[in-house]
């Protein structure tokens, strides 16, 4: 039987004003976490009766880490937690990536919150991987040490402003690398649903499978109360109403309407 | 210590009072996973209609001070899906069924009656209380008049434990609850979620795409408690209670109000377990009390 489980925060790290880190003693969870995937947390308040999905940042020897921005109340309390706390945590839940088992090279293409489940993403590609992250300026960037460190991917930081690498939207530096003659076996995406949509209509231009994370508004997180809906295509053509949280969040761009 | 926690609804023999709400479970597949779903009184799968409905847009939920708002429009399969795919699972466990239907016309329950009347169902509940769809079945739910009506055709075509849900969006629950039962209603169930809002500040929109929906969770578990009351002080049928329900102790004051088995809804959302550990407090507070039938806590509430 699946359950809810009790975890111990190991450690809480501040990673910008509104962005919070918890590293998570995940030992005790037999099931398999795959990169894409997301834990639905209690935030055990009235004003916040929801648990809260947040998605897999990154995940080593039994080590959960969850990352997220402190949004509104629930997160807020979230936040609050700390090193030695309990976290009750449902999960793993969702469809995670598609992870090829060979290929050349991949994109990843991340906006905002959107490139923390990408950190994991990239450590479980079996292939190396360009990673075009995007942040609005330089003060923005969180976690581009740990991308870099990765000896499989090539970082292209991108600023709304310039104040840091590229000057511009992730998208754009996609589109620019493939214009360069650069070719990637899969493109995936996670981020704000204007800059997935233009990263999948590049792909689906250039002919590339390509997978977006997508986010909606959540209840059970199980797949059994159908408020976080999203249209997508059947094979036949016709339009649907998937879950999020158990059909997704992770989708090849060419079911999503 | 014996205990009796069987309790029969309306002709509905459960063997606990605890069911999953409408809504909130889907068809038990999901929670399957979570929970023994032969430890469950009865399951009351998620709204069917006639023909498959794809629901509303979204966002369809929105979270408000201990609650939500929610308007899924109905997504489901259809009532022939449900036949064809869904009950097969149910079936392999204890838990009792119960068809939630909705439709949009009396014909439209009339027809969905006659097809589950040959369905390996258990009961039908009748939802006419939907408040997250355009046409049909809310509007069938604030008239006394249309209840009896419906109710009474229903109860022509099939011959099963029929329940009748209310909704709370009216002046008088419990002339609607009395109307259910000249109907011939076997029991009711109450309450539906309440006709809600939230806005979004920064956007000066509705946060629900749906711009209303119905409020749940234990926001509206005093609302629910008064309305159970005062139906049972009403009708002669019983009454299967809900609204807010998330712990053993919030069952107990339901029962106590007048009702005879509760649904468990929202709760389910935060805690997957919660139907079983409320009826676990349950037991530990009439082993606590020397309670030997749970039916005798039904309506024992004495009033100041």
């Amino acid at each position: 039987m699946k359950q809810t489980y009790q975890c111990t925060i190991l450690e809480r790290a501040k990673l910008s004003d509104k962005t919070i880190s918890l590293l998570i003693d995940a030992s005790q969870i037999r099931e398999e976490i795959l990169p894409g995937q997301f834990f639905h947390i209690n935030c055990n308040t009235q004003d916040s009766y929801l648990r809260r999905p947040i998605s897999v940042c990154d995940f080593e020897k039994g080590r959960l880490r969850l990352v997220f921005e402190i949004r509104g109340k629930g997160t807020a309390k979230l936040a609050k937690l700390n090193k030695g706390d309990a976290i009750d945590l449902l999960g793993p839940l969702g469809r995670g990536f598609h992870l090829p088992k060979s290929g050349k090279r991949a994109a990843v293409v991340g906006g905002g919150i959107g490139t923390f489940p990408l950190l994991f993403l990239t450590k479980s590609l079996s292939f190396p991987c360009d990673a075009f992250l995007g942040f609005r300026c330089e003060e923005q960037i969180i976690l581009a040490d740990e991308f870099k460190s990765l000896p499989n991917v090539n970082l292209i930081l991108c600023t709304d402003n310039g104040s840091c690498g590229y000057c511009g939207f992730a998208p754009s530096a996609l589109t620019e690398a493939l214009d360069a003659g650069k070719n990637y076996d899969i493109i995936y995406t996670c981020g704000p649903r204007i800059m997935m949509d233009c990263v999948a209509k590049t792909a689906t231009e250039k002919k590339i499978p390509c997978q977006l994370s997508l986010e909606e508004r959540m209840g059970c997180g199980i797949g059994a109360c159908l408020v976080c809906a999203c249209q997508t295509k059947e094979k036949n053509g016709q339009s649907h109403m998937s879950r999020v949280c158990a059909d997704g969040p992770v989708f090849w761009a060419e079911e999503i309407l | 210590m014996n205990i009796k926690t069987e309790v029969n609804i309306g002709g509905l023999e459960l063997q606990n009072p605890v069911i999953a709400a409408s809504g909130t479970f889907g068809f038990g597949r999901e929670y399957g996973e979570y929970i023994d779903l032969n430890s469950l009184g009865a399951i009351s799968v998620k709204g069917l209609t006639l023909r498959p409905r794809e629901g509303n847009l979204p966002p369809r939920i929105a979270e408000t001070p201990s609650g939500i708002l929610n308007s899924v429009g109905l997504q489901n399969p259809g009532v022939h899906a449900f036949i064809q795919e869904e009950i097969p699972f149910l079936r392999r466990y204890r838990c009792k069924i119960i068809a939630n239907v909705a439709g949009s016309t009396v014909e439209e329950y009339e027809e969905m009656a006659e097809i589950l009347s040959s369905a390996d169902i258990d009961a039908i509940e009748l939802n006419l209380s939907c408040p997250n769809v355009k046409a049909g079945c809310a509007a069938f739910g604030t008239s006394a008049a249309m209840i009896k009506e419906v109710t009474r055709r229903v109860k022509n075509k099939y011959n099963g434990p029929l329940f009748v849900k209310l909704t709370p969006n009216v002046t008088s629950i419990s002339e609607l609850a009395l109307a259910a039962e000249e109907g011939g209603a076997d029991a009711v169930s109450l309450i539906n979620t309440l006709l809600g809002m939230a806005i979004d500040i920064h956007t000066r929109r509705p946060i629900l795409a749906n711009n209303t929906g119905g409020l749940s969770g234990p926001a509206i578990k005093p609302v629910a408690l008064r309305m159970v009351n005062e139906v049972y002080r009403t009708v002669k049928i019983p009454i299967i209670g809900m609204g807010g329900i998330s712990t053993g102790d919030d069952a107990i004051e339901f029962l106590l109000a007048g009702a005879s088995a509760i649904m468990v809804g929202t709760a389910s959302f935060v805690n997957p377990r919660a139907c079983l550990d409320v009826f676990d407090d349950v037991l530990a507070y009439m082993k606590n009390y020397n309670i030997r039938d749970i039916a005798s806590l039904t309506g024992s509430l004495r009033l100041n």
